[in-house]
This record gives structure tokens, sequence and C-alpha cells, in this order.
């Protein structure tokens, strides 16, 4: 065999075997190796970025699953200079369909990409569905169709490459202004105000991460997940909701009253079934607070503070029956006027109203007669003590931003007087909110047992549901001392001409009337609840400064007998004698 | 000794035939190695093509999560309190008097109840495995797993 072919032969297979075993090193370098430099460098530019992650903020919806709060699209559109091969398009688009200025935007757009510090440039960040559909359908066309774009004065063809639209999510509100003043709002900036919004922001809103995100296929897997945030169902009917709102509107018409708040409140459980508040903010469309709210508006009067008058009667005329000074029928002679202090006490009308009983001081409201109970019944002790039992003076932690803590002067205090004593018995120179004085007051609605009154059902999370059960928030009197109560305001509401009550249900309530310091008008209240033998809705009512009368009895009296007409077919509660016999089959 | 040579010589190969032995084992480790190579380059190649196809549906389940988001708004919208009482109106339905409303008792029926969205029960943290083990495993893990599983499957041989 000749040498030369064999050496030839050898070095060539040398050669092949080298070449594939540099081939096989390679590869298994890029694979599995450690990283190339060069390698490295592409993948630090090319396979990674810096993204916010943004999850989705959870819905709120009604008791029955109503949305009140959700989400909806919305588009960014932004001008990717690197990309841009025809301004004169993207201006002429924007200018139609986002009516931005056409010269404004061709010079943001033909800007050189050297001289500027970031190629995204943002023309509007709150473009809505519809609009970016359109754009979206006309970018889809030129790109499909380029022939048939035509070209711009320049002699370029028609392109909107480089105007990106980016969706995301932004908040929506269907209602419109339905329970507003509770739900709270997200700005544009999607910060939150007010409501159950800010209050429970940081269950709703999730997690939000900043992260480096690979693009390598390799790691698709290794992206990290964004918990969404979770989404509440609220204890409010929408139904009841809607009705009060109707009806408060309708009553601040016809008493030309500033603001005014109904609150609706199931007794038993403390669920808040409708809490309204004027003014309201339409969520759905474009608002401006300031327009809105006034000088003295509050966005949610329901937890706002005030002083209540006439209806803290019941807090001490409770005080007196469950202490064991007083029994409905104890004697009373009203003289028109006690002194305290150097200070006179008088009646809302002035008058001396004779021998009474607590019964009838009830009934007639009688300033004079509620103060000689808290100075010489109870004494200052005894009658803060029971204010205390009642709460007042601590907010109650209901699930809405801002609520107000009331402000009670109690008797160790350095600021306080036997006056305050006196003045407080009749709900003056005490500052308590509407939904206080409904815990306080479902104490005697409830058997004694005061509950928390909350607005949050449930909480839905990663896929399950949390429900809420109720609370008792203490039982500052016996069940005797309710019940006695109940049937003494059941009988007040009877007796008042203003409660041409629904037939067939006894219900319970006390007006109350409170002059506003430095102001003639005054603050006018209600608070009620029924059927007396099976409470099942309680409602406070609050109108400020009434016009058309002073006097809660002609003002929030009427107001009271309509929401519970409206209560008893929302809530298919049967008279009293139908609930009665149906329970007993 | 000249039978010992004898035999030697008859048992022993030609030098060339010793050179093709070795070329030819080379040439197996050789094939051997690249078809490891390509087999591993397949494997990374679907990987990879899967890794995209991941990441692509990412995507689709964002867009559609906000398309739900907003249709479940538009919803909401077309069925609010305010459009529902219109139509309402429009329809001819007008308030109830309470007087004309006739109370019977439904057995069973204990009156509308609140919304549930979700299981009303405590967490509890099952992993489901989402993507296949073919699609996350390296290539070595492949191997393993290959030495490992059983010939006969379990199944045919456990009563």
């Amino acid at each position: 065999m000749n040498k030369m072919p064999r050496i030839r032969y050898a070095t060539l297979g040398i050669v092949f075997a080298f070449i594939g075993i540099a081939i096989i090193f390679r590869l298994f370098q890029i694979q599995i190796g450690a990283p190339n430099e060069k390698i490295q460098v592409y993948e630090d530019i090319d396979g990674k970025e810096w993204v916010t992650l943004t999850p989705e903020r959870g819905d709120i919806y009604d008791r029955h699953g109503s949305l009140l709060a959700g989400s909806q699209l919305i588009y960014e559109v932004a001008v990717e200079l690197n990309e841009v091969i025809n301004p004169t398009t993207i201006a002429l688009v924007a200018s139609v369909e986002l009516e931005l200025d056409y010269q404004y935007v061709y010079l943001l757009a033909d800007q050189d990409v050297s001289e500027v510090t970031s190629t995204h440039i943002t023309l509007d960040n709150f473009v809505p569905y519809e609009k970016a559909q359109k754009l979206l359908d006309l970018q889809n066309q030129l790109y499909d169709n380029p022939k048939e774009a035509g070209t711009s004065n320049d002699g370029i063809i028609h392109n909107l490459s480089g105007l990106v639209i980016v969706p995301r999510l932004d908040r929506s509100y269907p209602e419109g202004d339905l329970a507003s003043n509770l739900i709270g709002l997200v700005d544009k900036e999607g910060n939150s105000h007010n409501g159950v919004e800010e209050k429970l922001q940081w269950l709703l809103s999730g997690v939000e991460k900043q992260e480096v995100i690979s693009t390598d296929p390799y790691l698709a897997l290794e992206l990290p997940e964004i918990t969404d945030g979770a989404s509440l169902v609220l204890t409010i009917d929408r139904e009841i909701q809607d009705a009060m709102e109707e009806l408060l509107g309708h009553h601040m018409n016809v008493s030309g009253s500033y603001a005014g708040s109904i609150i609706v409140m199931h007794p038993r459980t403390g669920e808040i079934l409708a809490m309204t508040s004027t003014p309201r903010l339409d969520l759905s469309g474009e608002w401006n607070v300031e327009d809105v709210y006034q000088e003295g508006h509050t966005f949610n009067m329901a937890i706002d503070g005030y002083e209540p008058g006439s209806v803290f009667k019941i807090i001490t005329m409770a005080a007196a029956l469950d202490s064991g000074v007083a029994t409905p029928e104890t004697p009373f002679t009203d003289t028109g006027g006690l002194e305290v202090e150097g200070w006179t006490i008088r009646n809302w009308n002035g008058g001396a109203w004779g021998p009474q009983t607590m019964k009838t001081c009830m009934e007639n409201s009688l300033n004079v007669c509620l103060a000689y109970v808290a100075t010489e019944l109870l004494g200052q002790n005894r009658f803060y003590d029971y204010v205390k039992a009642f709460q007042f003076g601590q907010p109650t932690g209901i699930e809405l931003a801002w609520e107000y803590a009331g402000n009670v002067r109690y008797n160790n205090e350095d600021d306080w007087h036997l006056i305050d004593l006196a003045t407080n018995s009749y709900g003056q120179g005490i500052e308590v909110t509407p939904i206080q004085m409904l815990r306080a007051v479902s104490a005697v609605a409830n058997d004694g047992k005061m509950v928390t009154p909350h607005i949050l059902k449930a909480v839905i999370n990663n896929g399950h549901q949390y429900t809420f059960e109720p609370e008792v928030a203490g039982s500052p009197i016996s069940q005797q001392t309710a019940h006695t109560l109940s049937n003494m305001l059941a009988q007040i509401v009877e007796s008042e001409s203003y409660t041409d009550m629904p037939e067939n249900y006894r219900v319970a309530g006390k007006t109350g009337t409170a002059t506003i310091y430095n102001d003639s008008r005054t603050n006018t209240s209600f608070v009620g609840w029924g059927p007396i033998d099976d409470p099942q809705f309680m409602v406070y009512i609050w109108l400020n400064k009434p016009t058309s009368s002073q006097w809660a009895s002609l003002v929030t009296g009427p107001i009271f007998r309509d929401v519970v007409e409206r209560l008893v077919i929302l809530m298919d509660i049967p008279p009293d004698h139908v609930r009665r016999s149906l329970a007993a089959d | 000794m000249d039978r010992v040579l004898n035999f030697t010589q008859a048992y022993s190969q030609t030098p060339w035939r010793k050179q093709l032995q070795g070329i030819g084992i080379f040439l197996i480790v050789l094939v051997v190695v690249l078809l490891a190579a390509g087999i591993f380059i397949s494997v990374t190649a679907k990987t990879a093509a899967m890794g995209k196809e991941i990441q692509r549906h990412r995507l689709e389940i964002e867009a559609l999560e906000y398309e739900i988001a907003n249709m479940e708004s538009r919803l909401a919208i077309l069925t609010s309190s305010s459009e529902l009482k219109q139509r309402a109106i429009e329809m001819g339905f007008r308030t109830v008097n309470p007087e004309k409303i006739i109370y019977i008792q439904v057995p069973g029926y204990t009156g509308r109840n609140s919304v549930l969205f979700a299981e009303a029960s405590q967490p509890t943290m099952v992993p489901v495995p989402v993507i296949s083990s073919e699609f996350t495993q390296s290539w070595v893990d492949w191997l393993v797993q290959q030495f490992r599983t059983p010939l006969i499957p379990m199944a045919e041989v456990t009563p």
C-alpha cells in the first residue's frame, strides 16, 4: 500500500475529527458551560428588562353579587421613536382620533433618537376602549395593505409603525353615583380616596412588584407570580341602597336641607344594608370634587360627627331604667326650667309641661326632664359610665376611611363642668356620629346586646371566600331594660301624628332636633327600628339645616315613615299578624 | 519456540487492521457523542420553542383577563340599578302597594341568600403540575429518569 494516500487520509481524518470535537465542545460550552462574556452582554441587553408588575385590583360587589366597582380597559397611546417610519401619519391619526395638536405630535414623533433621553413618548394615557380599538384597526389596515395607504406630502408611504397602543386596567364604577359615598374612589393616578377603596386598599390593591424579567425562553417558568387584589362583598343591598338614595334626594328637596344621610342596618348582625349621604359623586364620568362638595359638606356624613340632639335621650333613659333609678311611670313635674351652674335648661318650646312620667317625658322630648334624670337621679359617674359602656367617643371600626371617633368630654377631664352633664343628657355638647348612634341604640333593639356595624361581608382571595361573622360590641343594658325602652319608644311612634306608618307594622323610634353652634338652623335626626318583636331593620336619618321646618318631627319623621314603607317590601317583611301566623304554622 | 512464534503470527493482526480498529472505535465514539449532542440539541430546541409558546400564552392570558374584566364592567353598566329601573318603567312596571301584597309560605325557601363567588372553606394548597415534565427537565434529568423507570409499568405487576 502506498504511504502517501494513507497519510492524506489520516490527516483528513484528524482535521475532520478536530472540527467535530471543536463543534461539540463549543455547543456544550454555549449550552451548559460558563457564560461567555459576549453572550452575557447580549443577554443583558436583549434578554432582560425591568418591568413593573401591576396586579389587577379586586372588585367590589353588593351582598347579592352586583358589581359596584370593577375594572375597565383603558389604553396608553405612545410613540416609540426607534420604530417610527412616517411621523406625518402618526401626527395625522393622533390629531383626528385623539384630538391632539398635529404640529405638537409631529415634532414629538420626528425627533432624532440620539437627542432624546427616552425613546418612549406618551401621547395620551387615558384613551378609552372604543377609540383605542379604532386606532388598532387603522394600524392593522395600514400594515395589511401598505400599497393602498397612499403617501404623505413628503412622499413616504403612510405607516403607523412606531405608534404603540398599550392596554391596562383602570377603575370603573358601573353604578355611577350609587353608594359612591361608601365605596370611595380611585383617581386616575391610581390613588384611593375615602370609603372602602381607601380603608381596604391593602386588600384590594394586591402587591405591585418591580422585577427583572428574562425573555429567555428557557426561563419562561421563572417569571414571578404576582398576587392580584382580593375582591370584596359588601353587606350593602343595591336595591335598598337605591331606594334610600331616591328617598333622601326627594326629602332633601322637600325640606330644603343642606345635606343628609340615611343608614339602614340589620340590628341582629350589624350588617349595613344601605348607607347614603349627600352630596354624591358620579364616579362613572368625569368629576371634580371641588364642584360637588361645597363648604361644610363631607364625603360621608354617616361617619361624621355632630351634636345629635334628642335621639341621645334614648341613652339617658336606658341608663336610668337599667340602673333602676327610674321606671316608665316615675313621676316628674316639669316647671319649664332647671338651674345648673347658673345656666337654665329649657324645653324645646320653652314651656312648662307640668306633671309627667318618664314615658311622657320621652314622648314630649322634654329637655328639662332628661337633664333632671341625668343630674339628680343618675349622677355624673353613673351617667358617664353608661356613655362609656355605649362606647361613645370610640370609632365603631366600620370598614370606611376617615371614620370620626366623636368627642365626649368625660367628668374626669379638666374642662368638664356640671352643665355638660345636663346638656349631654339631651344630646347637646356631645359629638357623635350616626353610625355610633346606631351601634349604641342597637342594644335597645337587640335584647341589650350592642352589635358592631360592619360593611364588609366577605373577602374573595385565591379562590376562597371568607365570610365575616357578626360581632357583639358589648351589653351595656339588660334584656329587660331593652324591652321596656323599646315599648316606650314604640308608643312614641304610635302617638305621633307624623307616623302614618304602614298598617300592621309596630316600630319604635325617636326624633332629635339639635341647635347648631353659631347658626340659627338645626340638625334633625331620627333613629328607629322594627318590627319590635323581631327587629329586621334599624334606620338612622340625619338632615342638616332643613329650611321647611326646624323640627325633626316634621322633617325626619315623615322620612322614617317612607323608609319603613319601602323596607318592608324590599326585605319581604310581612305585616306583624301575617308574620306571627306564618311562624305559628 | 518456533511453534510459539507461529502461533503468535497466526493470531496477530496486521498493522493496518489495528489502525482500522482504532479508527472504527473512534468513529463509534464520535457517532455516539454526535447522537447525544443531536438529542441534546433537539430537546433544548423543543424546550426553547415551548418556552416561547408559554410566553405567548402568558400574554394571551393577560389580554384575556383584561378583556374579561372589561366585559364584566360593561355588563354591570347594562344591568345597573338605574338602567334596570328605566327599563322596568318603560315596560310598564310600577311600585307595588304594600296592602296588595299577599304573603305565602313556601316550604324550604329561606329567602334571597347572599352571593357565594368561591368555595367557602379554608384554603388548602395542592400543587398541580401544569406543564409536562418533558418540557422542564434537563437532558441529564431525562436520562436518569429513563434508567430509573421500570420496564414493566407498576400497574401491571401490582394486583
